[in-house]
């Protein structure tokens, strides 16, 4: 593993402390996002003896792993979705985004975490699979169901396609 | 349907790169950095010893207090200063007359029902470390395995979430990391005391844990020991005789020591 030393933590903070605040700030609410970029970090620290790949897949797994406990501990529940603008709070937003805010909120956690790891994190379904903890084939399963279910709730009634005659 | 990722990027909360300001994480990583040798020093000394986790301005602030990672001994050695205000936890109800044997490990000790089995644990993971599984129900097996993209076969645990719908119990004791000035903050729950440590004790929800189980009914707890680490205790409690596994999760609490 090297030389784990302030240097590189230094280095590794620099590199990643972006990433890791804009994680957090798309899923926590804005004065629990720094408590989360310090816990990740901190873990970041506390374990780089132990950890062989202590990248930026590591790092947001933890984010992850650290706003997925703080739902499960009951009080925050319902906070977790509260850093994902509102309507009420993105009411100057074009409607097309307040309509994928609104379809997003509808998603199940499962769902609406891997979507916005691909859409906003831009990770590849491999790379979203290192965060989430599970196999790269589910992850692929997974995704092309959360989008069939975000596009039913984009658009509840697609238009049916006109086929012309003859070309079928 | 193809379009809807691209329609999601454009809903992008934080769509730009975030400010970045040197001077600022320069400051939040020695106080990562510095604070983890000084309570590492703390926590091999029996003393007293309070540490300023202090804070930074701008986008990244880390703020937490020294009471949060003050040493276990000196939590163990002054009472006070776990829960001043806080009543020691007492189990409720009657257990059924059987044996009761004891689990020790991770520097955590408690009894538990012989009805119970214990399940060995995996390795810790990147925020929590689970220290024991009981269930009075079978164990599913907990690791399935896959192919990651291109590069070769991955494994991917859970933790042995038992199915509890003919009644009977789950019990997780886990060591969450958990950095704040009030770690306790983040859980819901009664205060209470528990092994000399300020404690919460919460019966009224069902953790999401629990949900796979398809318990009826759930009972968190969560120790403060110090060092960042809270030590949680999930359980889980199917249908059946509810009052009788309450009371035994009760009487595992109360029987809960902690020497770290």
């Amino acid at each position: 593993m090297g030389d784990r030393d302030e240097t590189w933590f230094a280095a590794l903070y620099r590199a990643h402390h972006g990433d890791v605040l804009r994680y957090a700030r798309r899923r926590v609410p804005g004065h629990e996002v720094d408590d989360v970029v310090a816990e990740v970090f901190t873990t970041a620290w506390r374990r780089r003896h132990e950890v062989d790949r202590l990248d930026r897949l590591w790092l947001l797994a933890a984010a992850h792993h650290h706003v997925q406990h703080a739902a499960r501990s009951g009080a925050r529940r319902e906070r977790v979705t509260a850093a994902l603008p509102s309507p009420g709070v993105v009411r100057e937003a074009p409607d097309a985004v307040l309509d994928v805010v609104a379809a997003l909120t509808r998603l199940s956690p499962d769902d609406r975490e891997l979507l916005t790891l691909v859409a906003w994190e831009e990770l590849t379904p491999a790379e979203a699979a290192q965060v989430l903890g599970v196999p790269a084939a589910t992850v692929r399963v997974r995704l092309l169901r959360a989008r069939r279910r975000l596009a039913a709730l984009l658009d509840p009634e697609p238009q049916a396609t006109v086929v012309p005659e003859g070309t079928s | 349907m193809t379009d809807v990722l691209e329609r999601l990027r454009a809903a992008d909360p934080v769509p730009a790169p975030v400010a970045y300001d040197d001077t600022v994480a320069q400051r939040n990583i020695d106080v990562i950095v510095r604070t983890d040798l000084t309570v590492r020093a703390a926590g091999a000394a029996p003393r007293r010893r309070h540490h300023a986790w202090w804070a930074a301005a701008a986008a990244a602030v880390v703020v937490v207090v020294g009471g949060a990672v003050v040493g276990t001994e000196v939590l163990r050695d002054a009472p006070g200063v776990t829960g001043p205000s806080s009543p020691p936890f007492t189990p409720s109800g009657s257990v059924a007359a059987v044996p009761w044997t004891t689990f020790s490990g991770r520097g955590v000790s408690f009894e538990y029902s012989t009805e119970w089995t214990s399940r060995p644990t995996g390795a810790p993971s990147t925020m929590s470390s689970a220290v024991a599984y009981l269930s009075s129900a079978p164990f599913p097996p907990v690791c399935t395995t896959g192919t990651a993209g291109g590069s070769g076969p991955s494994v991917s645990c859970h933790p042995p979430e038992p199915f509890l719908g003919d009644g009977g119990v789950f019990v997780d004791w886990t060591d969450d990391v958990v950095l704040s000035p009030q770690p306790l903050d983040r859980y819901s729950g009664t205060p209470v005391v528990l092994a000399g440590f300020e404690a919460k004790v919460d019966k009224t929800a069902l953790p999401d844990e629990c949900r796979p189980t398809a318990a009826v009914r759930g009972v968190l707890a969560a120790i403060s020991t110090g060092k960042g680490t809270v030590l949680t205790m999930t359980a889980c409690i199917g249908p059946g005789d509810v009052d009788a596994d309450l009371a035994a999760v009760d009487r595992m609490l109360a029987s809960v020591r902690i020497d770290r």
